[in-house]
């Protein structure tokens, strides 16, 4: 597996660009809480979804996680009555994002702590690492 | 010869993990309470290492705590300066006797 | 020497503790993978033993994984843990925990190997 904290490291670093990208999702999401479309009837804003996928990367032999996948929420949009918006339909309803603010807090704070377990490997891997080189400087 | 008695060689033997042999303290005439003192230090010595470093083994396999190889591990290495001590100094006093005019 | 039975152990023991390190940063890395399952190394012991085996891959949902290296020491799929409904079932508190276990263990060799490696530094000077 050639240096097996090296591959860890990588692994790590990995897992950390995939929980910021999640998070940049989650953040998309709360952002467009409330974005309706432009004309009556349109769809408003659809709630992203990322997925996540296991690989190996050939050079290192280091296994890897990476967006596997950014696709739509397909769960229906809710319904509001609000005639005067410019999305309103003909019975004065307009559909709104099929964003939940409770579950994409939850996602969030889930990614979070996700990146600072990530982070916290790698402190670890680096620390491992310099252990070992530390026997050559006072080890005699 | 003052080497083979108390200098170089039971000290040696020590570092390869052997036991002084009884072979050695042939001649010297310093008086045996002294070599005696020796001898036995030198034992506990190789005793302290040989247990410094099962305990470690141990400790490495999961079968002894960190605490217990730490503490043999530290007692070996004190164990080993003190009679590195010794062995310079007997090795230095032997030079000096050396080069004393008969 | 026994000496060196010790340095060669240490060096064992370095080298499987690594190993768990990358298995276990993969597991972190994977905590959010749909369908996977934690993997641990399988015990010091074993691995002395059977230092020729691969990896074994024990779950058929694994990914298919090759690692060129002849010693690698088998991995398990961790059966502890229930999956959500994702297929995934790595608990983070595990993970750091055993990670915790890991790192102490490694400062522990290492030290080890230091002292040792003084000391016969020492007796071989002067």
């Amino acid at each position: 597996m050639g240096d097996a904290l090296i591959s860890s490291i990588k692994t790590s670093a990995s897992g950390l660009e995939a929980q910021s990208m999640r998070l940049r999702i989650i953040s998309e999401n709360l952002a467009n809480a409330q974005s309706t479309g432009a004309t009556p009837g349109a769809d408003p804003f659809r709630r992203k979804t990322i997925t996540f996928g296991a690989e190996l990367d050939r050079l290192t032999g280091a296994s890897l996680v990476s967006v596997k996948n950014v696709g739509g929420d397909q769960s229906p949009f809710k319904l509001e009555f609000n005639p005067g918006s410019p999305a309103a339909n003909a019975t004065g309803y307009v559909k709104m994002p099929n964003v939940n603010l409770i579950t994409e807090m939850a996602d969030m704070r889930e990614a979070n702590r996700s990146y600072e377990s990530n982070l916290q490997v790698v402190k670890q891997a680096r620390e491992m690492i310099s252990m070992t080189i530390d026997l050559l400087r006072s080890g005699n | 010869m003052i080497t083979s008695a108390i200098g170089v060689s039971p000290l040696a033997g020590m570092m390869q993990g052997t036991r002084p042999s009884a072979a050695n303290s042939e001649t010297i005439s310093v008086g045996t309470g002294f070599e005696s003192i020796l001898k036995s230090f030198v034992t506990g010595t190789v005793d302290a290492l040989r247990n410094g470093e099962s305990t470690a083994i141990a400790a490495i396999e999961g079968k002894a705590s960190t605490q217990q190889a730490v503490m043999a591990t530290m007692q070996a290495e004190q164990s080993l300066q003190a009679a590195l001590a010794i062995r310079d100094k007997v090795v230095s006093a032997f030079l000096e006797i050396s080069r004393m005019q008969i | 020497m026994s000496q060196v039975q010790f340095m060669a152990l240490a060096l064992q023991k370095a080298d499987w503790l690594s190993t768990r390190q990358s298995v276990l940063a993969q597991n972190v890395a994977n905590v959010n993978t749909p369908h996977y399952r934690a993997k641990d190394i399988a015990s010091f012991e074993s691995f002395l033993d059977n230092s020729q085996i691969s990896m074994v891959k024990s779950n058929p949902l694994h990914m298919d994984m090759e690692l060129s290296a002849v010693e690698q020491p088998r991995m398990k799929a961790d059966g502890t843990g229930d999956a959500n409904f994702s297929g995934n079932n790595v608990s983070l508190e595990n993970e750091l925990m055993k990670l915790g276990e890991t790192n102490s263990q490694f400062a522990l060799n290492t030290g080890l190997i230091k002292s040792f490696n003084r000391m016969l530094a020492a007796s071989l000077k002067g």
